[in-house]
């Protein structure tokens, strides 16, 4: 494959980058190499929000849904701290500077509002406000709707604020679709992105002026055998998604990461398609694409969605990532487990497909080969007679990690329990289900009974740990309580309505 | 463009005159400043938290491609001036300078300070210093074993309040313990600094700029004048901004060492041990009181952690010993020292920990005498400061306590706890707590100019850290000159204007503003000379941009400005608080560390404010979410209720955060903070707040100072905490005497 500068579209034009490092971040090129000063640094590693900026392209290519629909194109809220530079290929950047512009009047409505409303004070996480502010009014604009209070507040999950309390900036949110409206013209963009795709060909090969040898290529194909062949060849690369891990192993544990194998533009790994019984979400897909979708069979994921990370890690991160980099406390593998997911693994030409709950191995340790990866996750569609909840408890309400999360559900027949999944992260060296509390419930009745066999079952399948996050008295007490939660809210008779522990649903309507 | 400026002056809810700029993303702070051929700076930090560097071997870094520069201690071999800690006196973060040595004092201590033409190559470099330590054992809990109290103070001492508390009816006595904790203002610290003819030049995010360019003087042996210290934006700061970081120091140093613009951007975790900290602290708290609720004995005894390098108190009992009237008082501080980097200044730095407890045990006596809350402190009240019996310049927390239950529905507590349940059986607590603040002021210059098209320039070196200083302090020239608030352009943050306080101790509204205010009125009355020499000045006034004077004709400072030479008029002020004498005046203007108060010869004067929350428990998760908080204050005048209600809300939410959240937890194993970055340090996000209420009552206070100002931006914080506490108690029986509260203290 031919090596290429990267080329993306920036302050109204196709830049073309070939000095920068494979794993120089969006950020730090913004910051560094074109001054463009307004994106902030507040973390480096995506928790703070600061650097948010929108990355579009061209939605035909896309590949997945999950983003901001304008014109031809798909927007996405990211964190430009952990995006590598290289990954901008054939998309547009755009950042704070770019917003006045937008408009003929002196500042953008989302400007504006934040002004009016006072959403800025010291000011320095205003842009990344601003930004995800930005890609709520454009969503929003395109739907002809206006989020209410709650939609706002899920919206800028992914930004922290030190000084105003965030009270003003919802103020602001909810004012900026009251001012005069602008609009994204996305003719140029789209235009300049269909030159660059025509010229990228089979996809990008890059490395920075003068550097050579291992660690130095970035290698982004748009086919999966592509893909899978160059990875059979060199196992020792990095494979990359959405690098809302691997940006933190750049960034703060100065990991040498090797060449990198981005698979964020193979289309085919992002699709999210049915087939027959089965939810298919490529390996590719975003948290954001791929929680929708799952929303779509269970409606009851909603408050997990939303909880498992702010929009700008939903929008980059991808649900395979999560899955394959199998981290203990990872909120999607419970779920996924819950509902019986299986893993499609991929080596070269050959594939292969392991049920979820057994591809965990040890802490930190999967199923994969070397040279192999995750293509796609398979959920069968549920039986109408299952019913699911998924739960994350952590100490603060967004942007935690988990203490402990689980994915729990149960098919009836009748009141009689015919299948019963309890999987749980936290509670053990890798994610995993509780054998003996599921057992306690098979094939008994759906009742208090059998919840509290089951809870008392928990103690014998896991022996948590005591760490920052909770105790294992904590963890081990709430494990049994959510249990019992799970069964208050889907019990036959007088279930617990579940917006009464939705508790973000309760402070918003209680926000003036 | 559409905003809505209002036409300034004092009290209008004016639009922010920095949020333009902010909104934009083309306000310039600390680290956006470019200077031609900059070389980047990287930290390596100490692994270990006590002991020696036994080995050092620098090639490798010095190795890496663009290297400059590898500074460590057996480099830094200049001799600098002796400048010291901000509390003794100085301007420094820390009596200790890292790279003066090869003693490691505390872990995540500065051991190099590497410089190259890139930041990859300075990071790649600063990762290849090669350090073996001598490792010693290292304290960094005050929990540990074997560490010993010596007292801070001679304390407070009012009648005999052991032998009260011995004789009394009923009795609270407990200890209430709160973590350390750490700023994390969004902005990281950042330092750029260029010399140029023997002169320095200084970007950094500053609290300060007037101490930080008196410090930096007296460590480089250049004249005053010689340094320049530039910060107009700032972004976030609680405190931590208030001191010289030693970094800053060793960053200049190897500019003038190069001869080319250093610049370092501090990573957050590099964040948590470079500069200071909120340190922890245990009160034993001991109220006393007649079975009717009056107290009769108020003990408090707080023991703070403090560092082996900087023995440092920041206990609140001046505060806490006046909130109540009692016959009897004492009060003791003490502090133990850890192996940690010296702690500072944070947000409310001596009150926020201390009312936590106190206020805690207000609602235990309060329990105990089954008296409501907010009866037992209003029964009370002092009429005159408890301790020095002077009278009080003004407090209204009577009114903040009348108005905020009223705003709360306070009367729809059932005082039982555990007795308000949700219909799903969730918990419901209501919980409140004072909040207080020194109101102390610090003496401050400032310039006015009048322009003859009404324009109007206020410079001060005082700084708009998020708070609102660029729009109050032009608000207050612009009420005195009569100009619409959109002619006023304020210049801050830049050690050149006239000499402006620490941006510290909530007074900046007060100090500065007084200076702004006679200068803005020594503009006045010029122009009142120019027009009508010889006329009654009394019966004259400033409306509209025209002179009005006494027989009520009116005349345009545009036709008597513009007569002028110049074309302007621009008067200078130095302000002084009552109560400072010239000397201590001029040390402060000097950028000198100089407060009057809150005691003053006649009055004492604090800001006071009434706290409610209301938490929700879950009673199977034990997870805690405060539904709603308000807070009644009194901060004297209030120039502008906009920045000054969002300062209180953010101080709430601060409040709230401490509460449940905000720990700087600590491996006592390897003796470092553990939770070094904001995905484990937690504050608040957005979801974690529910609906925030503030009130400021109009007070009138004529004695605090030129414009009637208490103290704004702390007050907010000081009893949320507590109220929390209190209404987790309401909510569940269980009183959870520390903070953070988290779901397993309610197992």
């Amino acid at each position: 494959m031919m090596q290429q500068p990267i080329s993306f579209y920036f302050d109204n034009r196709i830049v073309r980058v070939a000095d920068q490092p494979i794993t120089a971040t969006v950020l730090a090129w913004l910051r560094g190499a074109v001054r463009r000063t307004g994106t902030k640094e507040g973390c480096a590693e995506g928790d703070c929000g600061a650097c948010t900026v929108i990355v579009a392209e061209l939605a035909d290519e896309a590949g997945d849904a999950g983003g901001i629909r304008a014109g031809n194109l798909v927007l996405r809220p990211i964190n430009a701290c952990i995006r590598f530079l290289p990954t901008l290929h054939g998309k547009a950047l755009l950042t704070i500077e770019d917003l006045a512009g937008l408009t003929d009047r002196a500042l953008h409505p989302v400007q504006q509002a934040m002004v009016d409303c006072h959403g800025s004070q010291c000011g320095f996480c205003t842009p990344g406000f601003v930004m995800s502010l930005f890609a709520t009014y454009l969503r929003h604009q395109a739907a002809q709707t206006t989020p209410d209070r709650a939609a706002i507040a899920h919206d800028l999950a992914g930004n922290l604020c030190r000084c105003t309390g965030y009270r003003p900036i919802l103020d602001a949110a909810a004012r900026m679709f009251a001012l005069p409206p602008a609009t994204l013209d996305t003719a140029p963009i789209e235009a300049a992105l269909r030159a660059v795709a025509a010229e990228t060909g089979a996809g990008l090969s890059y490395a920075a002026a003068g550097q050579a040898g291992p660690g130095a290529r970035f290698y982004a194909p748009r086919e999966v055998d592509a893909l899978a062949a160059w990875y059979a060849e060199r196992p020792e690369a990095t494979l990359l998604a959405g690098a809302t891990d691997i940006g933190l192993w750049v960034n703060k544990r100065f990991r040498d990461v090797g060449d990198l194998l981005y698979l964020g533009d193979v289309a085919a790994l992002r699709c999210i398609e049915r087939e027959g019984d089965v939810l298919r979400i490529g390996a590719g897909a975003t948290l954001e694409a791929a929680w929708a979708a799952l929303i779509g069979l269970e409606p009851a994921l909603g408050e997990m969605a939303l909880r498992f990370a702010g929009p700008p890690v939903r929008h980059a991160g991808t649900m395979g990532g999560n899955v394959a980099n199998g981290s203990p406390i990872g909120d999607a593998a419970p779920v996924l487990m819950a509902m019986d997911a299986r893993l499609v693994l991929q080596h070269g030409a050959q594939s292969r497909e392991v049920p979820l709950d057994a591809f965990y191995l040890d802490y930190m340790r999967n199923d994969l080969a070397k040279g192999e990866f995750l293509r796609a996750i398979l959920v069968p569609l549920p039986d109408p007679d299952t019913r699911m909840r998924a739960y994350k408890i952590s100490k603060r309400f967004d942007c935690d990690i988990s203490a402990l999360s689980c994915g729990l559900a149960v098919t009836l027949e009748g009141e009689t329990i015919s299948r019963v999944r309890l999987a749980f992260g936290g509670m053990a060296a890798t994610v995993r289900r509780a054998r003996h509390a599921e057992a306690a419930l098979h094939e008994a009745v759906w009742g208090e009974a059998a919840v509290r066999a089951a809870m008392a079952a928990l103690d014998e399948d896991f022996t948590p740990l005591s760490d920052l996050r909770a105790s294992r008295g904590y963890r081990r007490l709430v494990a049994r309580n959510l249990l019992w939660r799970f069964w208050l809210e889907t019990r036959s008779a007088a279930p617990l309505p579940a917006a009464s522990v939705r508790v973000r649903t309760f402070a918003m309507a209680g926000a003036v | 463009m559409d905003i809505n400026m209002g036409n300034g002056g004092i009290g209008v809810p004016v639009v922010r005159r920095d949020a333009m700029a902010k909104v934009l993303g083309v306000a310039q702070y600390a680290a956006d400043f470019p200077h031609e051929n900059t070389a980047y700076a990287a930290l390596t930090l100490s692994k270990v938290a006590r002991g020696r560097i036994s080995r050092l071997d620098t090639a490798a870094a010095e190795a890496v491609a663009g290297v400059r520069m590898v500074l460590t201690h057996r480099s830094l071999n200049e001799s600098l001036g002796d400048e010291t800690f901000v509390m003794k006196g100085g301007h420094m973060q820390s009596s200790f300078l890292p790279l003066t040595s090869d003693e490691i004092h505390y872990a995540g201590q500065i051991v190099s300070l590497t410089i190259a033409d890139t930041l990859e190559a300075a990071e790649e470099a600063a990762r290849l210093v090669a350090i073996d330590y001598a490792r010693e054992a290292a304290s960094a809990s005050m929990d540990d074993a074997g560490l010993t109290e010596e007292p801070a103070d001679s304390g407070i001492d009012v009648g005999d309040a052991e032998a009260a508390f011995a004789a009394a009816e009923v009795k609270v006595d407990a200890t209430y313990v709160t973590p350390a904790q750490h700023h994390n203002p969004i902005e990281l610290y950042a330092a750029s600094a260029a010399w140029q003819d023997g002169k320095l030049l200084i970007n950094l995010p500053s609290q300060w700029v007037m101490g930080t360019r008196a410090g930096l003087a007296k460590v480089f042996g250049i004249p005053i004048e010689d340094v320049h210290v530039e910060s107009p934006y700032v972004g976030g700061a609680f405190g931590a901004k208030a001191s010289i970081l030693p970094h800053v120091v060793l960053v200049a140093m190897a500019a003038r060492r190069l001869g080319r613009p250093v610049k370092l951007v501090v990573p957050r975790e590099a964040g948590f041990t470079v500069g200071s900290f909120r340190p922890a602290a245990r009160s034993r708290v001991r109220l006393a009181a007649t079975r009717q609720g009056k107290l009769t004995a108020v003990m408090h005894d707080e023991v703070g952690q403090s560092a082996v390098i900087d023995h440092v108190a920041f206990a609140g009992m001046e505060a806490t010993s006046k909130m109540y009237a009692s016959p009897n008082i004492r009060m003791r501080a003490a502090t133990v020292a850890t192996d940690v980097n010296s702690p500072g200044f944070m947000r409310a730095p001596a009150e926020a920990p201390s009312f936590f407890g106190f206020e805690s045990a207000m609602d235990e006596l309060a329990v105990a005498l089954g008296i409501d809350p907010v009866e037992l402190r209003i029964m009370n009240e002092p009429a005159r400061d408890p301790v020095s019996g002077l009278p009080w310049s003004s407090r209204l927390l009577v009114e903040c306590y009348r108005r905020g239950a009223a705003l709360f529905g306070w009367s729809d507590r059932n005082p039982k706890p555990g007795s308000m349940v949700a219909a799903d059986g969730t918990l419901i607590g209501y919980g409140c707590a004072t909040a207080t603040y020194p109101s102390a002021m610090a003496p401050s210059s400032a310039r006015v100019r009048l322009s003859a098209d009404g324009s109007c320039v206020v410079y001060c070196a005082a700084h708009d850290v998020g708070t609102g200083a660029y729009t109050v302090l032009g608000q207050v020239a612009a009420d005195v000159l009569g100009v619409p608030d959109e002619l006023v352009t304020v210049e801050m943050g830049h050690s050149r204007h006239p000499s402006g306080p620490v941006s510290g101790g909530s007074i900046t509204t007060g100090s500065a503003g007084s200076a702004v205010h006679m200068a803005a009125r020594a503009v006045r009355e010029r122009l009142f000379a120019t027009v009508a020499a010889g006329q009654d000045r009394s019966k004259m006034t400033l409306a509209d941009r025209h002179v009005v004077l006494p027989d009520g004709s009116r005349r345009a400072i545009s036709d008597i400005i513009g007569g002028l030479p110049g074309g302007v008029i621009e008067e200078h002020a130095d302000w002084k608080p009552t109560d400072m004498d010239d000397k201590t005046m001029q040390q402060g203007l000097a950028g000198g560390m100089a407060f009057a108060g809150p005691v003053g010869g006649t009055h004492v004067s604090f800001s006071f404010g009434a706290q409610f929350a209301e938490v929700r428990i879950d009673p199977l998760l034990r997870t805690i979410r405060v539904a709603r908080m308000v807070g009644v204050f009194a901060c004297g005048r209030i120039i502008n209720p906009r920045t000054a209600r969002s300062n209180l809300m953010g101080g709430m939410i601060w409040g709230a955060s401490s509460a449940l959240l905000e720990e700087s937890q600590i491996d006592r194993a390897r003796g470092r903070f553990a939770n070094t970055d904001l995905a484990s340090y937690h504050f608040a996000a957005n979801a974690d707040v529910g609906e925030v209420v503030v009130e400021m009552l109009d007070e009138h206070d004529s004695v605090v100072n030129a414009i009637g100002t208490k103290a704004v931006g702390e007050v907010g914080i000081v009893g949320m905490p507590a109220a929390i506490a209190n209404a987790v108690y309401h909510a569940t029986g269980v009183r959870v005497r520390k903070t953070p509260i988290l779901m397993e203290d309610l197992l």
